[in-house]
């Protein structure tokens, strides 16, 4: 036989003996998971509490939050006035798109700001979006007022209302002492929850130990806790989110030494983490209770 | 006569020192990037000290652990990765282009990968959002969970690094002198024989720079990265394992620094973390520098100085001889054996993570065996059947690059552009994103343009006239030069750290349209005063001695005539950076843009929306936004590549025009 031809011969051979061994050895690690129908994403809920409104309000759903806003001294001028607005229908009706309100039948009437005052709010990300609309609607209200919102986060709000850059702080926790000894008071516009999302996994509801230990990676296939087959894929936010905060906290409280595990996504807003969950089965993610209707 | 020559002096030495002075604020700015970096990074130092920070393996600032190793082990593998990918494709595309492609055809593939160049890197983060991490996690559900895995951000790096791979290695080859290939093809060697013999390897330190400048580019890419990765603070484990999720420094610092308490422990460790990015990058570019110079020696250019490595072994010879003349001796077997080493590992290294140990062994085996036999079959068939295949080959390898390139940019358009329609652009968004228009993203995105025209042209033009007609060879001079190669070294999203330590917090603007413009502004200086030389610089020295000989002052003939010749070089210049900026998103997402401002900006000192930002914001933060998310692709794309295209067709237009 020609050279040529053998080496031809060979090429081929060796081929096909690659694609007989990937062939078979490709059988054991296709297990079939796409066949196996475990529901739709969908929040869990904790200890038997699902995540509603009336759960939220009267304390019993575990994973959830203050949200507070803080001025220096008892508000006063512009600042109470749309606090108070903030308080009023009007104002809860906004903070309910994303949050739950606090019930408002003790809420005081809203004064009328002076013309052209200018209030300074900033802090809390996590209140950040919602105090723009406010702050939006307020100025559609009052046009001859300025409402200006920055970030910087809870620590930066109360601080700065400390050191005057600020008139009204947000904070998405409640104040420290220390804070609270310098002078700062607050005020509740509404309460956050923060929400377990899971896809594909085949429960509805899990023990607050059960869930604590799906973040850390004790359990690391929801068959552990009588779910399907698949592996559980952890979603996170990023370290020095105010949800990730609350949501740390409630776990750590659940176990001791509780640490997130280490091989997770990992997103610095609520919408990658459910676009997220949404496109991976076996997933498990949390958001906040605002953001529940976008699942 | 004496006052008329002391007029003139005098006419000239003003605008000499006042560039000068302009000049020197390049220094000043690459300073004071490095100090507000450095300084606000300090903090962590005193933490946890510098070893801590560089080899801890845990990073978790809520509970105090600052160990960036995860980070920057991350960012080396995944740009390891992307080369790894984008180096032979980028080759082989480099040498169709300069030695097969027809005339003609070059002239079509040459302009078309450096319009490629110009796709922002945002718009490459979401293709890869909605069509690689989907197509990973589908084809792999076992290895990769999620889709975002080191594989994907490896990939979409690659291709990103392509088309400045391909310019810079095809200028490299390009630029070999005919006489090389002609005295090979009159010995007889074919086409093939010669490209892979003689051209290449003379063109091999063109070809190295041009890796280590895509290595560069790579490094310092922050949003396709970021959104592909998953950001998982870990080292993946096998250190070889590509579907594990991963972090770049850049992922993390864009993820954490939003959220970030101005002034906290956390704060500060990323600012260090800024500053490690920055001295990795500054280290690869001064890599590029030394093989560019060591070449420009070899070729007869620029002084004789010996290497580093020279200069530290006194250029004595460290391996024993007889080591020497066994490699000399067994040269062919030593490499053949490489090679087959080198199959065998990678392959096991990969084979394992999809099957098991068994199964990756013998496939492994396998894999050296089909090398062996394509040698075999290569070395049985003679030269003008080598060289067919390899011409095959190549081209495939073009198609490839060209397919790739133009399966992104089909698909964003062709989904894109159904959803433009009169409200789409002229509306403001409502529902969050979701419905409405891209208007004030589109205004913004012009307004921010506008200002980092305004102050990057001026600067950079004077700046680029002073370095081409009036800077000697001083220390003074040398310090410009070298403040403008770390300048343009600099990753984008450190002029989004100083912009937000410097010019928000510290000048106090707030996040502003004015911060923008200069964070945007001082990252395309140094392109702008480069191209502004480069282009002076090729104006011939008789225009310049005519006018002078007429009577004008040297700052007149710049003006009057030196300048307008250099137009054509100094436009396609300003308007390629400008491009990039109308793209870039990190430089502006920590000191200008807002996710959403319904109103347009009222003053200079309001935040304002931006196309890429609003873009990344749609694709990462808003579910179920499709249409509008592949619209305002779609008009990014087109904006960014009509500067592009302008740049490439004033470009020609000129080079046809004007001949010196």
């Amino acid at each position: 036989m020609e050279m040529k031809t053998k080496a031809i011969l060979q090429v081929i051979i060796v081929l096909m003996a690659g694609a007989a061994v990937t062939i078979l050895s490709s059988d054991g690690f296709a297990k079939n998971i796409e066949s196996y129908d475990d529901g739709e994403p969908h929040a869990i809920s904790i200890d038997g509490v699902e995540p509603t409104r009336e759960n939220i309000l009267n304390g019993t759903y575990p994973i959830q939050r203050n949200l507070v806003l803080c001025t220096m001294g008892e508000p006063e001028g512009d600042a109470k006035a749309f606090l108070d607005w903030i308080l009023s229908p009007e104002g809860q009706a906004i903070v309910s798109e994303e949050f739950i309100p606090m019930s408002s039948e003790d809420a005081p009437v809203p004064g009328e700001p002076s013309d052209g005052a200018v209030v300074r709010v900033g802090g809390s990300t996590s209140i950040q979006q919602t105090m723009m609309l406010l702050a939006e609607a307020y100025m559609m209200k009052h046009p001859g007022v300025t409402v200006t919102v920055q970030g910087g986060g809870s620590g930066a709000g109360a601080s700065g209302t400390i050191n005057g850059t600020l008139d009204i702080g947000m904070c998405s926790r409640d104040l420290k002492k220390s804070e609270l000894e310098k002078g700062l008071v607050s005020t509740y516009m509404g309460v956050d929850a923060v929400v377990a999302i899971a896809n594909g996994a085949g429960v509805d509801g899990v023990t607050m130990g059960q869930l604590a230990r799906l973040f850390n990676g004790d359990y690391d296939h929801w068959s552990d806790i009588g779910g399907g087959e698949r592996p559980v894929a952890v979603v996170s936010r990023e370290d020095g989110s105010g949800t990730r905060e609350c949501f740390d906290n409630a776990m750590s409280a659940a176990v001791d030494g509780w640490e997130l595990k280490e091989y997770c996504v990992t997103f610095n807003n609520t919408g990658g983490v459910i676009n997220m969950v949404n496109s991976a089965k076996g997933s498990i993610g949390y958001i906040s209770i605002g953001q529940l209707n976008n699942l | 006569m004496g006052t008329a020559v002391f007029k003139n002096v005098g006419r000239d030495g003003i605008p000499g020192f006042a560039l000068l002075c302009i000049s020197s604020l390049t220094v000043l700015i690459i300073i004071l990037i490095i100090a507000f970096t450095a300084f606000n990074g300090m903090g962590i130092l005193e933490e946890t000290g510098l070893t801590d920070f560089l080899f801890g393996t845990d990073w978790s600032p809520s509970s105090g652990e600052y160990g960036a190793l995860p980070m920057i082990t991350g960012t080396i593998l995944v740009t390891l990765g992307a080369m790894v990918f984008a180096f032979p494709l980028g080759l082989g595309a480099a040498v169709y282009i300069s030695e097969i492609a027809s005339p003609g055809m070059r002239g079509i593939l040459k302009p078309l990968c450096e319009i490629f160049s110009g796709i922002p890197s945002v718009v490459y983060g979401f293709f890869g959002l909605v069509v690689l991490v989907p197509l990973l996690s589908d084809l792999l559900p076992e290895q990769i969970m999620f889709g975002s895995s080191w594989l994907a951000g490896s990939i979409l790096l690659g291709i990103m690094a392509l088309p400045t791979v391909i310019s810079v290695s095809e200028d490299a080859i390009h630029s070999v002198p005919g006489s090389y290939r002609e005295a090979s093809l009159a010995l007889g060697a074919t086409r093939w024989e010669t490209i892979s013999r003689i051209v290449v390897p003379a063109a091999v330190s063109g070809i190295s720079s041009a890796l280590i400048l895509g290595i560069g580019r790579a490094i310092g890419e922050t949003m396709a990265v970021m959104m592909v990765t998953g950001n998982a603070t870990i080292i993946p484990d096998p250190l070889w394992n590509v579907f594990s999720l991963i972090s770049t420094m850049t992922g993390i610092l864009a993820l954490e620094m939003p959220e970030v308490v101005v002034g906290s422990m956390h704060y500060s460790a990323l600012f260090m973390l800024g500053l490690v990015l920055m001295v990795m990058v500054l280290m690869v570019n001064m890599a590029s520098r030394s093989i560019v110079n060591r070449t420009r020696r070899k070729f007869g250019y620029g002084d004789e100085k010996d290497g580093l490595w020279k200069r530290m072994t006194g250029g004595a010879d460290i391996m024993p001889a007889n080591m020497r003349v066994f490699i000399e001796r067994n040269r062919g077997t030593l490499l053949e054996s490489g090679l087959y080493i080198l199959t065998f590992v990678g392959l096991w290294m990969f084979s394992s993570l999809l099957f098991g140990d068994v199964e990756g062994l013998i496939l492994a085996a396998l894999g050296v065996a089909l090398v062996h036999s394509i040698r075999r079959l290569t070395g049985s068939v003679d030269s003008t059947c080598r060289q067919r295949m390899a011409e095959t080959a190549l081209k495939g390898i073009m198609v490839l690059v060209m397919g790739i390139l133009v399966v992104i940019l089909g698909y964003i358009l062709i989904r894109g552009l159904p959803a433009l329609d009169w409200e789409f652009l002229t509306a403001a968004p409502t529902d969050g994103g979701k419905t409405g228009g891209i208007m004030p993203a589109i205004v913004g995105t012009l307004e921010l343009l506008a200002g980092t025209a305004a102050i990057a042209l001026p600067l950079g033009l004077l700046t680029g006239i002073y370095l081409a007609e009036y800077a000697k060879d001083t220390h003074v001079t040398r310090i410009i030069r070298e403040a403008i190669d770390i300048l343009n070294g600099t990753p984008s999203i450190v002029f989004g750290l100083f912009g937000l330590s410097f010019l928000v917090m510290f000048m106090g603007f707030g996040y502003s349209m004015i911060a923008g413009w200069f964070a945007l502004a001082f990252m395309i200086l140094p392109v702008v005063i480069r191209t502004t030389e480069e282009a002076i610089r090729t104006v011939p020295n008789e225009l310049r001695e005519a006018s002078r000989a007429l009577g004008a002052t040297k700052w007149q003939t710049i003006v009057k005539v030196v300048v307008p010749a250099a137009m054509g070089g100094i436009t396609t210049g300003s308007i390629l950076s400008l491009g990039r900026a109308a793209g870039e998103t990190a430089p502006i997402m920590f000191t200008a843009v807002v996710a959403f401002q319904p109103h347009l900006a009222g003053s200079v000192f309001e935040p304002v929306m931006a196309l890429p930002y609003h873009l990344y914001y749609l694709a990462a933060e808003v579910p179920g936004a499709t249409d509008m998310q592949f619209g305002c692709a779609a008009v990014l794309l087109i904006i960014v590549l009509l500067m592009f295209g302008a740049a490439s067709l004033i470009r020609n237009h000129y080079n046809r025009k004007v001949k010196w």
